[in-house]
């Protein structure tokens, strides 16, 4: 045992009552003292088992874990680390100082120390402000800055934070990230477990998990660097990139394919021999290394592509905002929001959480009344002829709102009844969505016991199964990994090739990418909209020539935020 | 090694209060409910018969018979129709308008008069047993407070020699579809003490004094609402808590919670404790209102009360945290804690049905409900008084309980999550 290292796993497995898999496999390993460590892997990998193992909520079947010298087992383990779960586990009935003082005091601080630090936190997180305010009524972002001031309040050695970036836009997650690089330069320990492989990036350790077996542990650095010569920027056109996209996903060769602006970065299985004109070599990232260590990325055709009836060409907007303003009380949630969407596009909606994209998005769908402004559907008024513009519209929501106890069978009977298919009609419809999505070998399964791709097609086909001409994706692959979520975009692409048209929110800027044009929200205010080349060309400076989309994201909310 | 922190423990006490004084919900099941179901219990249920519908068939108008009928209608136990036609007062029996028929036959007065033993016919409905009970008795009781009220006003001379009044009566039991003869009961005997007369009278030489001990009126009020606090407060009690651990589970604050050093015991202390306070006002509640509305006596010691109270209530609270602690899931928890809270109470306690009627097994897995020894402490502390022997045999039996579901409750609550 060296003195750098914080958390030793010792040959650690935890097989569930009733499960036949462990969830966890023969895991060792050992974690450096005072750095960021980065817990990947897709859903279902064992992150979050890990986790509570770790901090002793669960006890290994077979193995055993150290933190810091204590075995997890023993009820020390709590006095020296701290542990942010995935809901934060705030009192959301509390306020915020009331959040804070209940755990300085099961930390045992005394009076003054308790005063003093919680006067830091108050510092540390900004959120002196809101100190009155109810939990609950905080905005994601500050959730999870209080999240991680309560566990921080024990002034552990050892921090722990499960998945704290799920649903939280990308200012929030930075301004974390900032927060807990400052722990680690202090010398805290920090398991840091995520969905978001950029975070992993950063991270000064990653262990790589997969059906509960470690398949990878060291500086991401390392994983990436397998990499080199292998990852390459190719040029297209704006109207190419989707065609181009599905030719080189189709390749053989190739592991990965993304589409970045005008152009597509592909990953290949191996460096290439010699130059290729217009393939420019790039940097790998992690997410790339992450994708070629779980076997790259589904074939590039999409199954819908071979069967979806196509739609017939339409010229005009297929969506159309004007003016769309909604009040709540004296507080407007979007002014003034317009914009036309036409047909065969993609259409982004993004912002920080509360921006005002779920009220834009739900006014478009019917769902609530516009104070002022109109919106058009297929043509169809929402206001006038809401029953005729719905039944042209498919809507996926949030985590795939699917009926966990019915079976896949059940679930596309149910939604064919939803959207008023009868008959031999119907029949054939579903039939076609089984067909379609190749669900035949699950349709006697519940849907909450479908592996998560199937989960997501069963999603899809339930929400597509009455040829809707619209598209609304709300999130749709929130906390979702890499891989799942590349299969959804390829389905997506190959319903757009037939002329559906997809309005999406998303927090993923990577997704956002996919996108033809983008609406960035803000205060209920639309403050900039173009391609997602045009967003990044707006803040192109000489000291950031190559911006993603996530920088344009930020500073173009920072501009506003300061004026 | 941390051993037990009060000011962990007082951490956590003073969030579960703050949120209890923001959750009107939990507030309105400590003080909404209690009140709600008392009123339910207080109005709604007795097993006293008041008013008695019934129908008296006059066949004789001679002042006697009057007299007797007079008697029925001045009683509160019957709201008597007089007639004088047989068949109506049947059909309306088959209708269930009236329960039960007294008819008075011809040459009442004059038999009774002449002393001679008198029948008169009761006809009771059977298909609802307990009124049907109540109406012979209650009748009986009539009659025979009429003999006793009616022997001076026979006047001497007419009386002697005479046993002043045997009474017969007929009583039938008819039920929906049946007319069972059950009996031609002796209505008790005269006790006429006519000086003049000692030799000639064949009259019964013994009178019963009654007494009803405890509860004089023989109101059956004061007995079930002692009893029907047991029922409530044992349903609040296992309810209010049965939500508070599944709560904090489903909103992953059980998670965080666990990390740190708090520990099971402080937890589960500091949970019981707010409650525990909120059951006892709870009570208050109840006992005074009982007082108040109902005018239930209080005989006993405030003291086996409160302690009676306290006890049942780390019961009761006890199985509300096991409750939520194993299922983990507030929907569950609710279903099962309004199952275990509120049935074996409602029926196993001996509140409504006496357990000394039951199947012996029953009889054993009614020692395994505290309801039952707080309904037999409550009744006791309300109606009978201090009685220190019967207070701690059934103090002690719920202690055990109690004891028995905070260490189970402690285990299963032990700080890991599988």
């Amino acid at each position: 045992m060296t003195l750098k290292s914080a958390i030793h796993l010792t040959n650690v497995s935890k097989t569930f009552k009733g499960m036949t898999e462990p969830a966890l496999n023969k895991v060792t390993a050992s974690l450096e003292k005072g750095i960021i460590i980065g817990l990947v892997g897709p859903d279902g990998a064992g992150k979050t088992t890990l986790m509570r193992l770790m901090t002793g909520l669960l006890l290994p079947t077979t193995g055993h874990i150290t933190v810091l010298g204590i075995r997890t087992d023993s009820p020390r383990i709590h006095d020296i680390a701290g542990y942010m779960p995935q809901k934060f586990g705030l009192y959301e009935d509390l306020t915020v100082i009331e959040n804070l003082t209940l755990y300085a005091d099961l930390a045992q601080l005394e009076e003054k120390a308790k005063e003093e630090t919680i006067d830091r936190m108050f510092t540390f997180t900004a959120l002196r402000p809101f100190k009155n305010r109810l939990a609950g009524k905080l905005s994601g972002g500050m959730k999870q800055k209080l999240g991680l001031a309560c566990a921080l309040l024990s002034q552990p050695q050892v921090l722990f934070l499960d998945e704290p970036s799920v649903g939280v836009d990308p200012v929030s997650r930075r301004e974390l990230w900032k927060m807990v690089q400052e722990l680690a330069d202090k010398g805290m320990t920090i398991v840091w477990a995520t969905s978001y492989l950029d975070e992993a990036d950063k991270c000064h350790q990653v262990l790589l998990l997969n059906e509960g077996k470690l398949l990878f542990n060291g500086p991401p650095q390392t994983l990436t660097d397998t990499l080199k010569g292998r990852v390459f920027r190719v040029k297209t056109t704006f109207e190419e990139r989707r065609k181009l996209l599905r030719a080189l996903l189709n390749s053989p060769l190739m592991t990965d394919s993304l589409i970045q602006g005008n152009t597509v970065r592909c990953v290949l299985k191996s460096p290439l021999k010699e130059e290729v004109k217009g393939w420019e070599p790039i940097a790998p990232r992690f997410e790339d290394a992450f994708v070629d260590i779980l076997g790259g990325t589904a074939k590039g055709d999409s199954v819908l592509v071979r069967d979806f009836p196509a739609k017939k060409k339409i010229k005009w907007p297929l969506i159309k905002a004007e003016h769309l303003t909604k009040n709540f009380g004296d507080f407007t949630a979007a002014n003034d929001i317009s914009f036309s969407i036409n047909q065969g596009e993609i259409f982004g909606l993004l912002g920080p959480n509360g921006a005002g994209k779920s009220t834009i998005f739900r006014m478009l769908c019917g769902l609530l009344k516009p104070t002022k402004g109109e919106a058009f559907v297929a043509g169809f008024n929402l206001q006038q002829a809401p029953s005729q513009a719905r039944s042209r519209i498919g809507y996926m929501a949030q985590k795939f709102a699917l009926y966990k106890d019915l079976s896949v069978e059940q679930n596309l009977n149910f939604f064919a009844g939803v959207y008023g298919l009868n008959g031999p009609h119907r029949t054939q419809r579903i039939e076609l969505m089984i067909h379609l999505f190749e669900l035949d070998p699950f349709l006697k399964q519940n849907a909450g016991l479908l592996p998560l791709g199937y989960a997501q097609r069963l999603a899809l086909a339930c929400a597509i199964m009455h040829e809707p001409d619209v598209l609304f994706l709300d999130e749709p692959t929130s906390g979702v990994d890499p891989l799942t979520r590349r299969e959804f975009w390829t389905h997506i692409n190959g319903m757009v090739s037939k002329g559906v048209t997809v309005m999406v929110t998303t927090h993923f800027l990577e997704e956002a990418e996919y996108c033809d044009r983008i609406a960035l929200i803000y205060q209920g205010v639309s403050i900039a909209s173009g391609t997602p080349d045009d967003l990044k060309k707006k803040v192109t400076t000489p000291t950031l020539p190559n911006p993603t989309l996530e920088d344009a994201f930020i500073t173009l909310i920072e501009q506003r935020a300061f004026l | 090694m941390s051993t037990f922190s009060f000011q962990r423990f007082f951490a956590y006490f003073r969030k579960e209060i703050k949120q209890i004084m923001r959750d009107p919900s939990t507030l309105m099941m400590a003080f909404g409910l209690p009140l709600l179901m008392i009123f339910l219990f207080g109005y709604g249920m007795s097993l006293d018969a008041d008013k008695l519908r019934i129908g008296i068939v006059l066949e004789d108008t001679a002042t006697e018979a009057r007299s007797l009928v007079n008697s029925f209608i001045g009683s509160h136990y019957f709201s008597p129709k007089v007639g004088y036609n047989r068949k109506l007062f049947q059909e309306k029996l088959t209708r269930g308008d009236i329960r039960g028929i007294i008819t008075i036959p011809k040459n009442f007065s004059r038999r009774i008069i002449q002393g001679k033993t008198t029948p008169f016919q009761l006809i009771v409905d059977g298909s609802e047993p307990n009124t049907a009970q109540f109406i012979l008795n209650y009748a009986t009781t009539v009659v025979n407070t009429w003999i006793n009220q009616h022997s001076p006003s026979v006047s001497p001379d007419r009386a002697i020699g005479t046993p002043l009044f045997v009474g017969a009566a007929n009583v039938s039991v008819i039920g929906p579809n049946q007319s069972i003869f059950t009996s031609i009961s002796q209505v008790s005997a005269s006790s006429i003490t006519s000086p003049s007369i000692p030799n000639t009278v064949a009259f019964f030489p013994i009178k019963a004094e009654t007494r009803t001990w405890f509860n004089p009126d023989l109101k059956s009020r004061d007995v079930l609402l002692p009893g029907s606090i047991a029922i409530i407060m044992s349903f609040i009690g296992t309810l209010l808590t049965a939500l508070v651990v599944a709560r904090e589970w489903e909103r992953g604050t059980m998670e965080a919670i666990m990390a740190t050093p708090l520990r099971m015991n402080e937890m589960l202390l500091a949970k019981l404790a707010p409650y525990f306070f909120l059951g006892l006002m709870s009570m208050v509640l109840c006992v005074i209102t009982s007082f108040l509305l109902f005018h239930i006596p209080f005989r006993g010691s405030v003291l086996i009360l409160l302690l009676s109270t306290s006890i049942f209530l780390i019961a009761s609270l006890g199985q509300g945290l096991l409750i939520s602690s194993a299922t983990r899931n507030q929907f569950v928890s609710g279903q099962i804690a309004i199952m275990l809270g509120f049935i074996p109470a409602f029926s196993l306690s001996g509140f409504v049905f006496e357990i000394d009627s039951m199947p012996k097994i029953v009889q054993v897995m009614t020692y395994l409900f505290p309801p039952r020894y707080f309904v037999t402490l409550l009744q006791s502390v309300f109606l009978s008084g201090t009685a220190w022997p019967l207070a701690l045999f059934n103090l002690g039996m719920m202690g055990a309980i109690a004891l028995f579901f905070f260490c189970i409750t402690l285990r299963k609550t032990a700080k890991r999550l599988d």
